[in-house]
């Protein structure tokens, strides 16, 4: 079920939000565990067995882990099941397709037979809740997470439906005291439905609009110079409203049920390095890699060449996360690279040197050429569009008239003031401006006229 | 709603965490909050109950969206999530807030931003147009496209000569062409496109009707309306002048200028009769030996119960030749047949087809009718958006909306393949032999083997030129089989073939459940076929002994054993008060087997329950009726 459609916003949200509140306290979690399978199950109703073998599997070796603790031992076989599990179902289901595909090309370039095979559908979110179930049974074997004593809490730490599908990923220590003892305010509730209000304009009236300029650029044959960089730039400016005003969403419903979750965001766009854009940019993905894969591989205790490699590994994989292609790897050793150049002139970026609005903007340039990595449908048309885009035009490209129109200049000049003359959506909610709440209420019927106007876009990092 | 007191959460200093404090300290600040949130809450639940007890009504789906409904509601299912996709289509469809801000929200983008949908451009003085329907399939300089489309339609008017049908085709230019300096600057309306066409028809003799001509020196606000794809009424009345004389003097494009003068060669035909607008099963519509099926679109009721009906002369009061018009909506084939019936004999309008399923229309009723087609044709093809769909799979097969099909050749270099795996619903192995071309403009193909995969049983796989064609059947223990082509046959677009339909296998798997002998049990008594009909249609009936309970998804075969079937008619009945009524669609015909498929839910014969019980096969047809002895055999029914 997408957030932006009507079947949530007119039947399920009330209808939720009327159960949950009318269910005992004591009962609400299985109250939302309920809801978010029903949620879920919209989609795809067999896939929910996925999610729930995921489920049980965890939550039994989180127990398993924890006796063995108890007995003095450390339970690694346990931990083994548990990565066994949840890495055996994100390889297969998102990167069975891929591995197949390319063992395929090279044994047509050898002349043997392809592989016979049937294209496995991606499950919406497997990402996101096996990397959710993974860090509860490693922070059990580590000893930072005591294990969750009842089986209702864990359903609803996983599948909890505000963030199932495309985060922020939520560890379970962030939540474990929430989903025992978590309160219900009318304060939590406005700040809620402003959160969700916000992030809903984000993604309707910037994110879905700015598509409408980023697809057919990414889609053209040729581009001319001009044409590439507001392709490029709507798609910057696409991702960025579509996954944060998701992250939004996800925190608005969650204030609402009374769950605070982890800031996803912060002003990407105004970082200054690109360690700082990892800093700010889906902080819960960035700070998953580094606890659960940079951490363990090393870090930078083992001197400067072995952090090197370190960031390149968690970067090839962080980008290979996003999606199975070449494109993914791609921007992954892309943002890698620039984080390795960083590290190594101590943790500065080579313009460091340079005022403050300089380096913000070369690192929203660096940020531009890495999105058309990660938007390409491949990389010979990543290579083609980053072509244009340095002056490169290949021949018989045309100027494409219709790219960008009025609503989407308006929409960018919207984006770019929200970008960087807005404080943050946290920092709103701490002390929400009446302006801003009043505004909010203006700008979300015309985004549910948007939303029933244009079709459903649905969220990008859907697919992750 | 039960909330608690506020207090602070746990974790209250963790940055990581959104931030909660209380933000309703103030009482000012308390009626903002809880108004904002009521009204949030109320609003969303308040849309979602009025939807649910007071719905805007569902549209009315004509034509190609019908049958697309049909099939997604056909194959919706709870565990895969489509069932769940058309729910929340539907009420997003059935949306109170949509009909109430999307008209105003697409006014004002139109009117302040000159923005439309995607699928949209605005031009100047708020034109729009359709963005597909501009744009070049290929560079502007690549008429290619063009020059294939044109052979196509030589082909078409070929066949329907060998066939005995005079076609006359109707090019509609684009809204984009006629409109241009309505235009946004920048945009190029590829006048090229239409002109290469209309030239290269001149040239090979496809006969045609030069509508550039006849726009020429009229205003594009007098032929289409600003704000819609559809011909003002000042345009159809020219039109239907046009064609009328056309007909009437049965010109050919290249004897046009030299034959212009010459006067009338046939004499004017009456009794004219249209169907568009007539409900389903209207007498009407039933009097009418139907060549592409009477699909029908709905008119209103006061066009279609008062002045229709005033056109009309039922039943035609003498024999003259029936004239099949083939159109689009946006031509408003509902208003161009009542002005032709001014001036012409007998049609039959086949309308609610749009833009490339017009030809796609056509090509079916030349595929089910055969030699019983009518002498004329007048056939409205929206060419450019025949063509941008050309490189759409399956978009322009005869039938392609029950069948599961699959590519034979490359699309890439046009070379038949060899061998291939089909994936699909019916997972198949191929291997074909040589492809031979014939003189005579067919083509055979050598077959090799044709293999399910798994257990199924394939009845037989039939064979289509892409994207016009019509089938030959190819049985599994065939081992050679003639494809006639309506192409140039070594510049064809792709072969297609398509095994089975898919309503019937499913998307898992079919069965072979049972052979039912009509002859031999369960037909009660043969019944010798009916005399002809003024119009020269006979039928035979055979009826069953007992109802024959076949479900929605069920489909059945039927064989003849002396007579060939491919000039009639078959179709199942079912039984409905006082009549039977016709549900069966025919869908595939070979020489001497049909396929019938029931009706989907929902469909013409609105009959509720997952299954129903059939009472006949009939054949209708013109010329020879069957002969006494000629059996008809239900050879088998296929259930997923």
């Amino acid at each position: 079920m997408l957030f932006a459609s009507a079947t949530f916003l007119y039947y399920f949200l009330p209808l939720f939000l009327a159960v949950y509140y009318l269910t005992p306290k004591g009962a609400r979690s299985f109250t939302l565990a309920f809801a978010s399978y029903v949620f879920y199950g919209w989609w795809r109703p067999d896939f929910l067995i996925l999610m729930l073998v995921s489920t049980v599997v965890d939550f039994t070796v989180g127990g398993r882990i924890s006796n063995a603790r108890a007995r003095g031992e450390r339970g690694k076989a346990w931990l083994l099941v548990s990565l066994f599990t949840n890495l055996g179902l994100l390889a297969y289901f998102k990167y069975a397709n891929f591995g197949v595909e390319t063992l395929n090309a090279l044994m047509a370039t050898w002349g043997a037979a392809p592989i016979p095979w049937t294209k496995i559908i991606l499950p919406v979110g497997i990402s996101f809740y096996t990397f959710q179930t993974l860090s509860y049974s490693v922070d059990v074997y580590r000893g930072t997470t005591p294990p969750v004593a009842r089986f209702r809490d864990f359903l609803c730490y996983v599948a909890m439906f505000p963030q199932l599908v495309a985060g922020p990923i939520v560890r379970y220590n962030t939540v474990a005291e929430q989903l025992a003892h978590r309160t219900h305010t009318a304060s939590k509730f406005f700040q809620g439905v402003l959160a969700f209000q916000a992030g809903f304009v984000k993604k309707v009236l910037i994110a879905d609009v700015l598509a409408t300029a980023a697809d057919p650029a990414f889609a053209a044959d040729g581009l001319t110079t001009v044409d590439a960089w507001l392709g490029a730039l709507a798609y910057t400016f696409q991702i960025y409203f579509d996954f944060s005003g998701y992250s939004d969403m996800a925190i608005g419903l969650g204030l609402m049920i009374g769950f605070r979750m982890p800031i996803n965001f912060d002003s990407p766009y105004r970082s200054v390095s690109i360690t700082d854009f990892w800093r700010r940019w889906h902080v819960s993905l960035s700070s998953f890699l580094r606890d659960y894969l940079y951490l363990p591989l090393g870090g930078n205790r083992k001197g400067p060449l072995r952090t090197y490699v370190n960031l390149a590994t968690v970067m090839l994989l962080g980008g290979l996360w996003h999606g199975a292609a070449w494109t993914f790897v791609a921007w992954g050793a892309y943002q890698g690279f620039w984080l390795i150049v960083e590290r190594a002139s101590g943790k500065r970026s080579f313009y460091s040197f340079a005022p403050r609005f300089a380096q913000i903007a070369v690192t929203f340039v660096l940020a531009v050429f890495g999105w058309v990595l990660f938007r390409a449908e491949g990389l010979t048309a990543a290579g083609e569009v980053l072509g244009s885009m340095v002056g490169l035009v290949p021949e018989g490209a045309r100027s494409m008239p219709l790219l960008i129109r009025p609503i989407h200049l308006i929409a960018f000049a919207v984006g770019a003031v929200v970008i960087w003359g807005f404080p943050t959506t946290q920092r709103l909610l701490a002390k929400p401006p009446s302006w801003w709440a009043i505004a909010l209420q203006l700008l979300f019927p015309l985004a549910l006229a948007h939303m029933h106007f244009e079709q459903n876009v649905p969220f990008l990092y859907f697919q992750f | 709603m039960q909330l608690d007191r506020s207090q602070p959460d746990q974790n209250q200093d963790d940055r990581t965490l959104i931030p909660a404090p209380d933000v309703l300290s103030s009482p000012a600040r308390r009626v903002l909050g809880i108004g904002i949130s009521l009204l949030f809450v109320a609003g969303l639940a308040g849309a979602g109950l009025l939807d649910t007890f007071s719905p805007v009504p569902m549209p009315v789906l004509q034509g190609p969206e019908l049958a697309q409904d049909f099939r997604d509601r056909s194959k919706a299912a709870l565990r895969n999530g489509t069932q769940m996709s058309l729910w929340s289509r539907d009420l997003d469809t059935r949306s109170n807030v949509k009909r109430a801000l999307v008209p105003w929200y697409i006014s004002t983008l139109i009117r302040r931003l000159r923005e439309s949908d995607d699928g949209h451009i605005v031009g100047k003085e708020h034109w729009l147009f359709t963005k597909s329907r501009l744009q070049s399939p290929g560079s502007p300089n690549d008429l290619r496209q063009a020059d294939l489309g044109a052979r196509i339609l030589r082909g078409v008017e070929r066949r329907c000569t060998q066939l005995g049908t005079e076609l006359l085709l109707l090019p509609v230019p684009r809204k984009g062409y006629i409109a241009a300096e309505y235009l946004p600057d920048g945009v190029d309306a590829f006048p090229e496109f239409e002109r290469t066409i209309n030239k290269r028809l001149r040239a090979w003799g496809v006969p045609y009707i030069d509508m550039l001509k006849l726009f020429e020196g009229h205003p594009a606000d007098q032929i289409w309306y600003s704000h819609d794809t559809h011909w003002r009424p000042e345009a159809l009345r020219l039109v239907a002048n046009r064609v009328s004389r056309e007909l009437e003097i049965g010109l050919r494009p290249g004897e046009r200028d030299a034959i212009e003068s010459a006067g009338r060669t046939r004499r004017p035909k009456r009794g004219i009769l249209g169907t568009m607008g007539i409900p389903h099963k209207h007498p009407a519509a039933l009097a009418i030996p139907a060549p592409v099926g009477p699909t029908l679109q709905l008119t209103n009721r006061n066009f279609r119960e008062r002045k229709l009906p005033r056109l009309w002369r039922i039943p035609p009061t003498d024999k003259d030749p029936v004239w099949a018009i083939t159109g689009t909506s946006f031509t408003r084939g509902d208003m161009l047949v009542p002005l032709l019936a001014n001036n012409l004999g007998n049609a039959h309008f086949n309308g609610a087809t749009k833009g490339a399923l017009a030809l796609r229309s056509l090509g079916k009723g030349l595929q089910e009718l055969g030699p019983d087609l009518p002498p004329y044709w007048l056939a409205e093809i929206p060419t450019f958006q025949l063509f941008t769909q050309l490189t759409r799979k399956d978009a322009l097969v005869a039938g392609s909306d029950a069948i599961d099909f699959f590519a034979l050749t490359d699309t890439e270099d046009r070379q038949v393949l060899k061998e291939l795996d089909h994936k699909g619903p019916l997972p198949l192995h191929i291997k074909l032999g040589t492809l031979i071309h014939e003189g005579d403009g067919s083509v055979a193909i050598e077959l090799e083997r044709i293999q399910p995969q798994g257990n199924k049983k394939l009845n037989a796989v039939n064979v289509y030129q892409k994207p016009m064609g019509y089938p030959a059947l190819w049985k599994p223990d065939q081992s050679r089989l003639r494809i006639p082509l309506l192409g140039p046959t070594r510049n064809w677009s792709s072969l297609m073939a398509a095994a089975g339909p898919r309503t019937s296998i499913g998307p898992v798997r079919a069965r072979l459940v049972c052979d039912y002998d009509l002859d031999g049990g369960v037909i009660a008594a043969p019944q010798p076929a009916s005399e002809p009909s003024p119009e020269g249609i006979w039928s035979r009936v055979f009826r069953f002994e007992s109802a024959l309970p076949i479900g929605r998804h069920e489909a059945l075969w039927v064989q003849t054993t002396q007579q060939p079937i491919s000039n009639w008619n078959v179709k199942l009945l079912a039984p409905s008060g006082q009549r039977d009524r016709d549900l069966g669609n025919m869908l595939v015909r070979g020489e001497s087997t049909a396929l019938l498929c029931t009706a989907p839910a929902g469909g013409p014969g609105r009959q509720k329950g997952p299954r129903m019980k059939y009472t006949a096969v009939v054949i209708r047809g013109t010329g020879s009726p069957p002969n006494p002895d000629t059996s008809v055999r239900l050879v088998s029914l296929l259930r997923r």
